[in-house]
């Protein structure tokens, strides 16, 4: 019954998480750092990979597609469905709450084990409002937009190398990542975007804030966050999408 | 005046405050000592509601601390200084900031007049 625990903890967490801030103005401040830190400070790593990632879908396509009853511009169908409805917003969440998880966690744990929260406590201020709620809304804000990016930098990457690599012709990779597109397909990515965010955050959060001992301790709950929260990622992916495709 | 009655925090097994009730009284200067590990930090904490003891009571001028919701107990808190024993400061924030935030947050002063005044 451990995880009966952990879920009414963390239940309460939540709930003193999402209150109104003690000061508007600084609370704006604490969202502004937090978006560049957790958002814009994800996008290298996001397009990188995105790229990288799009050209080897578009490869491996054409390298599964070699028959001559299947078109060309199913190169580009897949390589458009495997990264809008999959690769972006499941995948790049994941590498999300490897890289944001885990900064969440020993930021917040290291603030825990040096009773900087304790402090703020003291001072009469909510803790987990001022230091966790900037931190939700600002992944809750920025990581559609990254995944967003994601799509068009792993449709770009599979077109240049696809081209390049004559897997694939311009004409016919066009022609396949706008045929049968759905738009549906992009309000489920970024639906699950909002999920995925939500648990990377309050789950990070929630193992940061309560760290219990020293330095070791912070390294145990950063690893924790990134394990329960690629767990839950997947988990809910399952679901989200037994509601939303099925 | 702080009261302190029958205040119990035991951490697995090992019962760290037994049974402790003194009051603290205004205008006097309270001393606590012990040997290292011998309960002085999580005394403080508990009076001042970082902690929850297993069982007793703490009243702040008569008014019961450890029940209180949260926004009373900030209207208490915003009473009480506590110095930590590693300082406790805002490594994320300047020296500067660390010692403007209680202003910054609690007061409706911009930056530059927090400063000059």
């Amino acid at each position: 019954m451990n995880w009966l625990y952990h879920l009414g903890r963390y239940y309460i967490l939540i709930r003193r998480t999402f209150k109104k801030p003690e000061k508007g103005r600084v609370f704006w401040q604490q969202l502004v750092r937090e978006m560049d830190s957790l958002g814009i400070g994800s996008l290298g790593i996001v397009s990188i990979i995105s790229i990288f990632m799009g050209a080897v879908i578009c490869i491996q396509s054409a390298f599964g597609f070699e028959s001559p009853w299947i078109p060309l511009y199913a190169v580009g169908l897949s390589t458009r469905d495997i990264i809008i409805l999959e690769f972006s917003p499941t995948v790049v969440c994941l590498i999300l709450a490897g890289k944001v998880g885990s900064n969440i966690a020993g930021e917040i744990g290291t603030m825990r084990v040096t009773e900087q929260i304790d402090a703020l406590e003291i001072m009469g201020i909510n803790s987990s409002c001022y230091l966790i709620l900037p931190k939700i809304t600002a992944a809750i804000i920025l990581f559609p937009f990254l995944i967003i990016i994601s799509m068009f930098l792993g449709l770009l990457g599979g077109y240049v190398v696809g081209v390049a690599a004559k897997a694939v012709t311009s004409y016919e990779y066009i022609y396949g990542i706008t045929w049968d597109f759905r738009p549906f397909n992009v309000f489920y990515a970024i639906f699950k975007t909002y999920i995925f965010s939500f648990i990377i955050t309050s789950v990070s959060a929630y193992h940061g804030y309560f760290t219990q001992g020293g330095a070791l301790e912070v390294g145990r709950s950063s690893t924790k966050a990134v394990v329960y929260s690629s767990i839950l990622i997947l988990l809910f992916n399952v679901i989200i999408t037994q509601i939303l495709l099925s | 005046m702080i009261e302190v009655k029958n205040l119990n925090k035991t951490f697995g097994n090992n019962p760290v405050i037994k049974n402790i009730s003194h009051n603290f009284e205004q205008g006097k200067v309270n001393l606590i000592i012990g040997q290292s590990g011998s309960g002085k930090t999580v005394l403080s904490k508990l009076m001042v509601g970082l902690i929850k003891p297993d069982s007793g009571e703490v009243y702040f001028d008569g008014r019961e601390f450890i029940g209180l919701h949260f926004e009373a107990r900030k209207e208490i808190r915003q009473q009480i200084g506590m110095l930590f024993q590693g300082a406790a400061l805002f490594d994320s924030l300047t020296v500067e900031e660390n010692i403007m935030f209680p202003l910054e947050m609690f007061t409706q002063m911009s930056k530059s007049e927090n400063w000059t005044g």
